[in-house]
């Protein structure tokens, strides 16, 4: 009974959870203009979308943006999860990770409006670049907290067993740290993709007026009202974001399974 | 410790290092800075005086955290249950990437579709119609605020309490059955009081952001909540006045250490350094 | 003598206030089989790190063939070392693993090839080479540690408790796979063990650690049958400690008797401690006993019986015995004087040595009597 109460409950909270994106894409391909009564099937939304020059070069932004800052967030991340990673002392590293922190637990509208400050005053101009770089410095602690963990669990006789084999520092690093925490590093490396892609506020505060990405451009359509073609873009962001959840996932699966049969030779 | 290992550690911090010093200590000292300035970019403490005299920003203020109550309550009431039966479940993995599976679809196209689901013939005003008590203004009101940021806020509640119960050694709890304990009497004394740190954790993830939600207060509570979060967009982008702006960010960050330090993990920290 | 292939010379490590090795002198011929036998934290691993160089010593000299090689970085010492945990590399595997060190050294792939399989034989694992670390059984993943290690062709390899995670089985065969090793590749094995009897049964020479200090070093029998004090009596094997009083040369009295030990040297009238192995005393006849005692209870230990028991001043005894005994029965127990053994209080080994020497003629020749 009790069992059958927990199912049902569950059920409500996956519908609630999936009603609006199932809703969005079912009238993304609805003839009609509203989100209201369904007017018969058609690709017409989608075929506005990949016509409509402004909203691809915004993708093509958006992208570019993401891939770019993910990339040099990932580098600059992992090199400084390496760096917490050697400190000897408890209190640097504690301060390190707080400091590291600020930026996970601060809210949207703090990082944008202070990052917005920040470059005004350096006189940087407000575009490309300054989205570019606010998108790697909220990335940065993400990968950094991703990359760490994998680092802990080297176990130290590890590394002192490569240095008793002859490895230098430098080989060290290439040919057994750097392999090892790998997972770590791509786990880093989608997150800090999908904060970008997903990014909304920081980017409002800081993009200025020649340039866009996708959230800022949802938003400002949205405020007008409804147009299907959002939905067409709903539908195919939708299945990318699929298919990069299932490239995390598929990655998460290979390293916890490694772990796992470990543990079971070990038991 | 090795001489070899404590050799070049710096070298290490100069990119990390940089983007420390540039884009979380500056930023943070800068937004400090700018709430000592007015207008016309003289020094003053004016900023201040007038946020705590005035009972629109101290109103707005207030409002702001009870809302952020309300919908990190709600949240975490759904959460849990949630994330408890989940992890009864027989594939809890797959039903818990299901959970997080919306949290990669971009938050203003789900707040796109609720503007569609409460429009005045969206379906949720068909349902009530369906139901007999007729269309009602759903859009643009403080519940459909709440509503749609509660929506929002589940997966990030459910993940951390799904995974202190994932933590929870199940011999506490045979043990607390052995000892005579009932069903409920377990969940009380033994599972809920160890998974609170996953309650806490959540929390934390729910409440300040939800200080801060301003594209849902344009788009689906239509300006008539303001939140700090509002506030400070309309301040550096509206208006322009970037000390007042900054003013109440220093506020919203004052709320956050509070809330921080309220939902903080109490234990030391186990772990020698090596 | 040969020229010692290692050697420590005053070593003391501190971290901080703590003082983890105090002055050890230790010298390491080629070719043995030497154990660092202790209880945990007693500095044992800390020398064998030492002499990799993974941590440095706070003064003293460690020295390599006569060279010292404190500033020597690890990965240039002519040592290896397998480790408690194995420490194998989870993303390579089985061959890339034993091979890692000499890709390293950028030695020809072909030399490469030969002699990982040629380690890999050497421990029994020839067709594992293509396998994955995490495929591997626990006493497998030792045995590819070991190989990673010899295929370095160290002169001196160290072993850090590396029985320590398999079962008790296992742990058995790998002693013997151990000591026929070290004995095909005629190198230094320092091993280092927390188990006494994986010490006793492998060991050329062994060095029984506490505290920072090397308390005592021999040969397995020796430190069985002489243990300096009390520590290492206890420590190595089970053990009934009494105190007693040195009466005269070959004479002492504990338990309210008198009684011919083998010990002299030792001044008249000396508080001692007296220590006879369990296995040393064998249950008699109340009338033809040296001491009669209460049985208080026994266990039956498979091939022996352990008895319990205690005698009329209240000391407890504990006695191996092939045949079983009967609680609360009253038995006569009897021993050689030859395994009675005196331990002086506070007495340092070089001094034990220098004691030993003046006698040590005299007993051999009235222990050949029986």
């Amino acid at each position: 009974m009790s069992k059958k109460l927990a199912n049902a409950y569950l059920i409500l909270v996956f519908a609630v959870l999936y009603a609006p994106i199932v809703f969005l894409i079912v009238y993304s391909f609805s003839q009609g203009e509203t989100m209201t009564n369904y007017h018969g099937f058609t690709w017409r939304h989608y075929q506005t979308l990949f016509s409509d020059a402004r909203m691809l070069a915004i993708v093509a932004n958006t992208l570019l943006v993401a891939l770019l800052s993910s990339l040099i967030a990932t580098l600059i991340g992992t090199w400084g999860a390496l760096g917490i990673n050697r400190t000897t002392k408890r209190v640097t590293r504690e301060s390190l990770l707080t400091l590291n922190n600020v930026l996970m637990v601060s809210p949207d509208v703090i990082i944008g409006a202070s990052f917005l400050i920040f470059f005004t005053m350096l006189k940087i101009p407000l575009g490309f670049g300054s989205v570019l770089m606010s998108h790697i410095a909220f990335e940065i602690p993400i990968v950094v907290l991703m990359v760490l963990p994998r680092l802990r669990e080297m176990s130290s006789s590890m590394l002192d067993a490569a240095e008793d084999l002859g490895a230098t520092t430098r080989q060290l690093l290439t040919q057994v740290i750097v392999p090892f925490i790998s997972p770590g590093i791509f786990a880093g490396f989608f997150m800090a993709l999908t904060y970008s892609l997903d990014d909304f506020a920081v980017t409002f505060f800081v993009t200025g007026n020649g340039f866009s990405t996708l959230s800022v451009e949802i938003y400002s359509r949205a405020r007008q009202g409804i147009n299907l073609e959002i939905n067409a873009l709903s539908g195919v962001m939708f299945l990318f974001s699929l298919l990069l959840v299932g490239g995390y996932y598929w990655i998460q699966q290979a390293s916890q399974k490694r772990k796992h049969r470990k543990r079971e030779v070990a038991s | 410790m090795r001489a070899v290992t404590k050799r070049r550690t710096w070298l290490y911090f100069i990119p990390y290092g940089l983007w420390l010093a540039l884009f979380v200590v500056a930023p943070v000292a800068l937004i400090i800075y700018q709430s000592f300035f007015d207008l016309g970019h003289h020094f003053t403490l004016g900023n201040y005086s007038t946020y705590f005299q005035s009972a629109t920003y101290l109103k707005m203020t207030l409002n702001s955290v009870w809302y952020a109550f309300l919908i990190t309550l709600f949240t975490g009431l759904i959460s849990y249950p949630t994330a408890y039966f989940l992890h009864q479940l027989k594939h809890r993995q797959f039903w818990l990437l299901l959970v997080i599976l919306p949290t990669w679809i971009n938050i203003l196209l789900k707040a796109y579709a609720f503007i569609g689901i409460f429009s005045q013939a969206g379906l949720a005003n068909q349902f009530l119609t369906f139901i007999g008590i007729g269309p009602q203004q759903i859009l643009f009101t403080n519940a459909s605020f709440i509503f749609v940021a509660t929506y929002i806020q589940i997966p990030f509640m459910i993940l951390p309490i799904y995974n202190s119960i994932d933590d929870l050694n199940p011999a506490f709890v045979n043990a607390s059955r052995d000892l005579g304990a009932s069903n409920w009497q377990t969940f009380r004394r033994v599972i809920f009081p160890l998974t609170l740190p996953g309650v806490k954790a959540g929390v934390q993830a729910v409440f300040i952001p939800s200080l801060s939600l301003f594209m849902l207060t344009r788009l689906i509570g239509g300006n008539k909540v303001i939140t700090l979060g509002t506030a400070i967009e309309e301040h550096f982008l509206t208006t322009m006045n970037w000390g007042m702006g900054s003013t109440i960010g220093v506020i919203l960050i004052v709320a956050m250490i509070i809330v921080m330090t309220l939902t903080g993990d109490k234990k030391p920290k186990g772990g020698a350094p090596r | 003598m040969t020229q010692p292939i290692i050697a420590l010379h005053h070593v003391t490590k501190r971290y901080g206030d703590a003082t983890i090795l105090k002055n050890i002198d230790l010298t390491l011929e080629s070719g043995k089989f030497y154990t660092l036998l202790g209880p945990s934290g007693c500095g044992k691993t800390t020398i064998l790190r030492t002499i990799a160089g993974f941590t440095d010593a706070t003064t003293g000299d460690v020295l390599f063939a006569g060279k010292r090689i404190n500033d020597v970085p690890a990965n240039k010492r002519n040592v290896n070392t397998v480790f408690q945990d194995y420490a194998l590399f989870p993303h390579l595997t089985v061959a890339e693993n034993v091979a890692f060190g000499l890709t390293l050294k950028k030695t020809p792939k072909k030399e490469i090839s030969t002699r990982v399989a040629n380690a890999l034989k050497l421990v029994q694992l020839a067709d594992y080479g293509d396998r994955e670390i995490s495929a591997l059984s626990g006493g497998q993943q030792q045995r590819i540690a070991i190989a990673r290690a010899i295929v370095m062709q160290p002169k001196v390899l160290l072993l850090d408790e590396p029985l320590s995670a398999l079962d008790a089985k296992l742990r058995r065969e790998m002693q013997y796979e151990l000591r026929d090793l070290q004995q095909r590749l005629g190198i230094t094995f320092l091993f280092v063990t927390h188990d006494q009897e994986e010490a006793l049964a492998m060991s050329d020479e062994i060095f029984v650690m506490n505290q920072g200090e090397v308390l005592q070093s021999g040969t397995p029998v020796d430190i069985y049958d002489e243990p300096i004090n009390h520590f290492v009596a206890d420590f190595i094997g089970e053990s009934n400690i009494l105190p007693g009083k040195m009466l005269d040369d070959f004479q002492v009295a504990f338990g309210g008797r008198q009684f011919e030990c083998a010990d002299a040297g030792i001044p008249a009238n000396e508080a001692v401690e007296i220590v006879i192995r369990p296995e040393d005393l064998t249950l008699t006849e109340p009338a033809n006993a040296k001491l009669v005692v209460t049985i208080d209870t026994q266990l039956f230990r498979g091939d022996y019986y352990e008895i319990a028991a205690t005698d009329d001043l209240g000391n407890d005894w504990l006695i191996h015995s092939v045949n079983p005994a009967e609680d609360g029965q009253s038995v006569g127990i009897t021993f050689r004087p030859q395994d009675l053994h005196v331990m002086r209080f506070g007495e340092k080994e070089a001094e034990f040595d220098a004691r030993l020497e003046t006698y040590e003629g005299e007993e051999d020749e009235s222990s050949d009597e029986t």
